[in-house]
């Protein structure tokens, strides 16, 4: 039933063909077979992904053909991105970035799409790290991955396109070798492409390179002008390997000559990691790590850096290599963008289109459902975007660094950092006021005997900002053996009460990573990075054995310090996403989800039982402590 | 303006002979490159192309020329109602024409209209369709549909 219906739907989409089975018998038309390659080649530029593959079947002249063409004719009308896919190391997955469409999910089925591609090349046993692309033309990326051979640990480099699922294994490289960058030149099947490598093997840095199918790398060894540790990105334009150092420092690696030269030293107000990237055979830095997007480009008549205000038209692609595009015609609403990729919390990718120059103020972010627009502008004109690939590594460094500096100026999202930062605080805090006691306990003792207690009073009032009454307070001598309830001073309510908000924070964070995020995002190729799980499980274990250690006090009614704690993060949350339009740290915190009213007040009701379940850890504490130490243990 | 009335003389295989305004005949880059070079004051012989051809070409090129004031939207409806006219068998004749004269617009237009019927055929299909011989042995086709299996994975 189902083969007979199907055999009719296809008859109908083929409704030319009894028409030309007609033709053929009354007259013997021209072979196509005999069309001269450079048409058929002409032809293939048309044609999507799958029917390339499919007219490699008709016939040996069109097959040929077909494989003469490098991916890039593939590619060369669309965007492409590949995406970490499961749990397997190097399962990646084509992916069109605008729509954010698997390009061959339709196409594998089933068990067939969690292949692991590295893990059938080396062995599953020994993969030991996720690869890494270091950079990414013609449709070929260049990753890197370590490999167990006990007893050595070895960096395998090896080339693949996702299009053909073909793989170029390099030459090994010394164990213990560092990378610091790594790019290649043309198209991998070209027999004039060379991979460049800088490399740290021993204590030697090294120029690196190979062509594919070499047998070993040919090393050179670094002159003393250019510090590779600083080498941020590199990329190959006209015969030369440029390499980026930090703060703009340039150099070039002639292939030919095999000759370094420094083309512009650092300096400090040049961006300190960028992106390189050719527009129209000139060649530009894009800064990766400023808020603001800033475009060097490089003068080669006067070697230096100038600030570039205009895109001229053009749209830039950043991945882990980037590239740029004119938009015109159709494609002119992306002409001064800037297209980058993001994850949200959840990993899903989001793709930004940024407007660079005039109207650089204005921040578009290109969701799924804007983007099916811009995937009908970019395949209808075809417009010649190469290459376009991005992975987790490089973007989880982008996102480490961009913490960093967000987490310098205040600006942090997720609430699980705003809790580290609290938890960093209070830890801070606690030692600091325990070295203040140690050194007034030392003072007191000492004080006995030498008679200046009255300059080191001085001197202590100064190093801790105390109030003289607070000090003095402290200062008075008590009676040995008993403990008695004293007033503590500002700072020790201040500590009381970063700690019951800590304690009732770091349990719903962790609640919610462990309980919430973890088994219902992390289906999705959520990736737990080893920095996420150190976050949610290091701070509840220093915290619950802070809480055995100390003697504060945990009253119930202090529960409206951690909903003031969460309440702020979730105002300041709603006041920057008021302001500017970006991801939401947590997919449940978005406003536009109909259930997100739900949603609050279920993450509101859970703070009940995790400050309760904190409350009762102290109590069992008390409890415990008291039965066991009832000399020396006293409720503070 | 009398380097535009100048007339060119094609000549086609089976004897045909078309006179054609200049700045027609200039939308093929292979003749612009004989007229820069000299060489198309007599008679330019095109040993490849039949007459009807030739003339289609000619009907092309002139709906091109004329059309230059034209909305690009008008000119690319143009391209489609022309191109849709021609069966496959002309379509071979103008794809190798095209290219021979160097015609890039009308190379592009013939090269989307055959890829956008192959698109979505299987390889038999487009054998048929084409009237492609399969000089494939068993083995060699079983190998390149194993190769890139994916693609040949139809959903019927």
């Amino acid at each position: 039933m189902a083969t007979s219906e199907s055999r009719t739907k296809r008859s109908k989409n083929y409704k030319e063909r009894p028409n030309l089975k007609r033709l053929q018998i009354e007259k013997q038309g021209p072979n196509w077979s005999d069309i001269p390659c450079d048409i058929v080649e002409c032809i293939i530029r048309y044609l999507g992904l799958e029917d390339r593959f499919r007219i490699r079947a008709v016939c040996k002249a069109w097959s040929v053909a077909n494989s003469h063409i490098p991916s890039i004719a593939a590619i060369d009308r669309f965007p492409w991105a590949l995406k970490k896919f499961g749990s397997l190391y190097g399962d990646y997955r084509l992916l069109d970035p605008f729509s954010g469409e698997y390009l061959r999910e339709k196409i594998l089925g089933g068990k067939e799409c969690r292949l692991s591609f590295v893990e059938n090349l080396f062995g599953r046993s020994r993969v030991c790290s996720e690869p890494n692309p270091y950079a990414s033309v013609y449709g070929w990326v260049l990753f890197g991955c370590y490999l167990a051979l006990p007893p050595q640990r070895k960096m395998m480099l090896f080339l693949y396109s996702p299009f053909t699922s073909e793989v170029i294994k390099l030459p090994e490289l010394k164990e213990g070798t560092v990378i610091w960058v790594a790019t290649f030149s043309l198209n991998a099947t070209s027999p004039k492409c060379v991979i460049f490598l800088l490399a740290l093997e021993g204590d030697k840095n090294y120029v690196k390179l190979c062509s594919p199918g070499d047998y070993s790398w040919k090393s050179l060894e670094l002159n003393s002008g250019i510090k590779p540790i600083h080498a941020d990105s590199a990329m190959y334009a006209n015969g030369v390997f440029y390499c980026y150092f930090l703060h703009g420092q340039l150099a070039g690696f002639n292939v030919e000559l095999e000759e370094w030269t420094v083309l512009c030293s650092p300096s400090k107000s040049l961006p300190l990691a960028g992106n390189l990237v050719m527009i129209d055979a000139d060649l530009f830095v894009f800064d990766r790590l400023g808020l603001k997007l800033k475009l060097f480009k490089f003068d080669f008549s006067e070697m230096r850096w100038v600030y570039e205000k205009d895109l001229n038209k053009h749209a830039l692609f950043i991945g882990c290599s980037s590239f740029s595009v004119p938009a015109v015609g159709e494609t002119s609403d992306l002409a001064n963008s800037i297209v980058s990729y993001k994850k949200d919390f959840s990993n899903e990718p989001l793709w930004s289109i940024r407007c660079y120059g005039s109207r650089s103020s204005k921040r578009k972010w290109l969701q799924r459902t804007e983007s099916l627009l811009h995937r009908k502008c970019v395949e209808e004109n075809h417009i010649d975007l190469r290459i376009w690939e991005e992975h987790d590594a490089p973007v989880l460094m982008y996102e480490l660094w961009t913490n960093q500096f967000l987490s310098l100026f205040g600006i942090s999202f997720v609430l699980c950092r705003w809790t580290f930062t609290l938890i960093t605080i209070y830890f801070g805090l606690g030692s600091l006021l325990s070295m203040r006691g140690c050194y007034q306990d030392h003072k007191r003792v000492t004080g006995d005997k030498v008679d200046n207690v009255e300059l080191d009073a001085e001197q202590g009032k100064d190093a801790f900002g105390e109030t003289p009454n607070n000090a003095e307070k402290i200062l008075n001598p008590r009676p040995e053996g008993h403990f008695v309830s004293q007033r503590a001073g500002t700072w020790g309510y201040v500590f009381q009460i970063i700690f019951q908000m800590n304690a009732g924070a770091v349990l719903l964070t962790d609640c919610v990573f462990w309980f919430i995020i973890v088994p219902f995002l992390a289906i999705k190729d959520y990736y737990l990075s080893v920095l996420a799980i150190n976050m949610h499980t290091i701070n509840a274990v220093f915290l619950l054995g802070d809480t055995a250690m100390n003697c504060l006090r945990f009253p119930c009614f202090r529960i409206a310090y951690f909903f003031l704690w969460t309440v702020i993060y979730v105002i300041f949350q709603w006041i920057v996403h008021a302001c500017v339009n970006i991801w939401w740290p947590y997919p449940f915190l978005d406003l536009s989800s109909s259930y997100a009213p739900l949603w609050y007040f279920s993450v509101a009701l859970m703070h009940f039982p995790c400050y309760g379940a904190f409350a009762l850890v102290t109590k069992l504490k008390h409890h415990v402590f008291s039965r066991w130490f009832p000399e020396s243990y006293h409720l503070g | 303006m009398a380097s535009t009335l100048k007339k060119i003389i094609l000549k086609s295989c089976d004897g045909k002979i078309l006179e054609v305004e200049e700045a027609v005949a200039v939308q093929s880059q292979m003749i612009k490159n004989m007229i820069e070079d000299d060489c198309a004051n007599e008679e330019i012989p095109l040993p490849d192309i039949t007459g009807e051809i030739l003339s289609m070409i000619i009907e092309y090129c002139k709906m091109h020329v004329d059309g230059e004031n034209n909305s690009n939207n008008e000119l690319i409806a143009r391209d489609a109602d022309f191109i849709t006219r021609v069966d496959l068998n002309t379509l071979y004749y103008l794809i190798v024409a095209a290219n021979f004269l160097n015609v890039k617009s009308l190379l592009d237009l013939t090269c989307q209209r055959v890829a956008d019927i192959i698109k979505g055929k299987s390889p038999e299909e487009i054998r048929l369709t084409f009237n492609i011989k399969n000089d494939f042995t068993p083995e060699e086709e079983e190998e390149i549909r194993k190769k890139n299996a994916w693609a040949f994975d139809y959903k019927d």
